[in-house]
C-alpha cells in the first residue's frame, strides 16, 4: 500500500514538465491520488482477508451490532491510511519541490478528514462487492464517481494550504469536508447492516 | 389497446413539439438557431434528475418495506434515467460546442453534475449486473442508488464553491429565445415527459416478465 502510494507519486513527477512541477495544485492533486488509490487497496484487503480466510460468518454472528464491524474497518483503514501518508506526504512535498507554509495542523486536519470520507464511502463499497470476484476493479469503478465531491474539496484545500497557508477560503473547504464526512458517515452507518452478506 | 393509445400520444406530443421547436418559431441568427437545442435539452435533463429521484425513492421503499415491485420499478427508473442522462450529455456537449465554441468544460458545476449524475447511474447498473440474483443484489444496489442520490447535490455544491463559472448560466441563453419558447418549452417538456412515462411502463413490463421467467427457471 504504502509502496502503491510512492511509486505512484513518484511516476506522476517524473511524467510533469519540471516548469509546471512547482505548482501546488498539481502536487496535491497527485498526492490525494496516490491516497485513493491505497485507500482502495486498504478498504479492499478490510473485507477481502475476511474472505479468504472465511471468517467473515463468525465475524457477523458476533453479538455486537452490524454498526460496529463497521466501525470499526473504518477506524483500522484510516489508521493504515495514515501511517502511508506519513511517509508519502513529506515525500511528494520534496519532489515537487514546495516547502509548506504555514503552520502543518490544517493540512492534519484535511488529510484526517479526507481520509475519513474516503474510508467511509470506500468500506461500504467494499462490502458490497466482497462476494464478486473482480472487486479491486469493480470497487474503484463504484467509489471513484461517490468521491468526486470529497476529492474536489481535498485537493482544492492541500492546495491552498500548501501555497499560501491558512485562508478563509481554506476554512470553508474544511466545513465542507466535515459537512461530507457528516453525511456521508451518517448514510454509511445506517446502510451498512442492508449490504453485509448474511 | 392502452400501449397503442400511450404510443399514439406520446407522438402527437413528440410532433407538436418538433413543430412548435424546429419550424414554428423562426431563426433570426445563428445563436437562435442553436437555442433550438434547449428544446431537447432541458426537457430530457429535467426527465433525468426525475428518473433518478424515482429510483432513489423506490430503492427506499425496497430497503424499508423489502419489496421485489419497488425493486423493479427502481431498476426501471435508472434505465430511463441513463438514456435520458445520454441524450442530455450529447445534446450538452453539441451545444456547448456551437454557442460557447468548446465540447466540454470542466469547470461548470452543471457539466460536472450531469456528467457525475450519468457514471453514477453506469456504475448502478454494473454493480447490479456482477452481483448474483437474489435479495442481497436488490438491497445492495438499493443502497448504493441512495449513496449516490445524496453525492449528486455535493458534487454540485463542491464545484460551485471551488470555480466561478465562466459560462452564464443557462437560463440567460433564453434571452436570445427564438419567438414562440413559451409555448414550445412546455410542450416540448411534457412530450419527453411521456415518452419518459412509456418507456419507464414499458421497462417495468419488461423487468416483470424477466423475474417471471427467471423464478421460472
Amino acid at each position: 500500500m504504502a509502496v502503491l502510494a510512492l511509486v505512484l507519486v513518484t511516476v506522476f513527477g517524473l511524467m510533469t514538465d519540471p516548469q509546471v512541477r512547482g505548482s501546488s495544485e498539481l502536487a496535491s492533486g497527485v498526492m490525494w491520488l496516490a491516497f485513493v488509490f491505497a485507500g482502495l487497496l486498504a478498504v479492499e484487503r478490510a473485507f477481502a482477508s475476511e474472505k479468504d480466510s472465511r471468517t467473515l460468518p463468525g465475524l457477523l454472528v458476533a453479538p455486537i451490532p452490524r454498526q460496529t464491524v463497521f466501525t470499526a474497518k473504518c477506524l483500522s483503514s484510516v489508521t493504515l491510511l495514515l501511517v502511508v501518508q506519513a511517509f508519502t506526504v513529506p515525500i511528494a512535498l520534496a519532489l515537487f519541490e514546495f516547502s509548506l507554509s504555514g503552520p502543518p495542523l490544517p493540512l492534519l486536519a484535511v488529510l484526517l478528514l479526507g481520509d475519513a470520507a474516503l474510508v467511509i464511502l470506500g468500506t461500504l463499497t467494499s462490502a458490497m462487492v466482497a462476494p464478486t470476484r473482480a472487486c479491486g476493479p469493480l470497487l474503484a469503478v463504484l467509489v471513484l464517481p461517490l468521491l468526486i465531491p470529497v476529492l474536489l474539496v481535498t485537493t482544492a484545500c492541500t492546495g491552498e494550504l500548501a501555497a499560501i497557508g491558512w485562508t478563509d477560503r481554506a476554512g470553508h473547504l474544511l466545513l465542507l469536508l466535515v459537512v461530507f464526512d457528516a453525511v456521508f458517515g451518517a448514510a454509511a452507518y445506517l446502510l451498512f447492516p442492508y449490504v453485509i452478506e448474511s | 389497446m392502452r400501449w397503442a393509445l400511450a404510443i399514439v400520444g406520446c407522438a402527437v406530443l413528440v410532433a407538436a413539439a418538433i413543430y412548435l421547436g424546429a419550424w414554428a418559431s423562426p431563426p433570426q441568427n445563428d445563436q437562435q438557431a442553436v437555442a433550438r437545442l434547449l428544446y431537447l435539452h432541458v426537457p430530457v435533463a429535467v426527465n433525468t434528475l426525475l428518473a433518478f429521484t424515482v429510483a432513489a425513492v423506490a430503492s427506499l421503499l425496497v430497503l424499508w418495506r423489502k419489496s421485489d415491485g419497488a425493486d423493479r420499478l427502481a431498476r426501471a427508473a435508472a434505465g430511463v434515467g441513463l438514456l435520458m442522462g445520454t441524450l442530455m450529455l450529447a445534446s450538452g456537449a453539441l451545444w456547448a460546442r456551437l454557442a460557447w465554441g468548446h465540447w466540454w468544460d470542466f469547470k461548470s458545476p452543471r457539466l460536472m453534475l450531469s456528467l457525475v449524475l450519468w457514471i453514477l447511474f453506469v456504475a448502478y447498473f454494473v454493480l447490479r449486473a456482477s452481483l448474483s440474483a437474489g435479495q442481497r443484489q436488490k438491497r445492495v444496489a438499493a443502497a448504493y442508488c441512495l449513496v449516490a442520490y445524496l453525492d449528486v447535490p455535493l458534487v454540485y455544491l463542491s464545484t460551485r464553491l471551488l470555480t466561478s463559472d465562466i459560462h452564464s448560466p443557462s437560463v440567460a441563453a433564453l434571452d436570445a429565445r427564438p419567438p414562440g419558447l413559451w409555448a414550445a418549452l412546455p410542450v416540448a417538456l411534457a412530450a419527453t415527459t411521456a415518452v419518459a412515462a412509456a418507456l419507464l411502463a414499458a421497462g417495468l413490463r419488461g423487468t416483470r416478465r424477466n423475474d417471471a421467467q427467471a423464478a421460472r427457471t
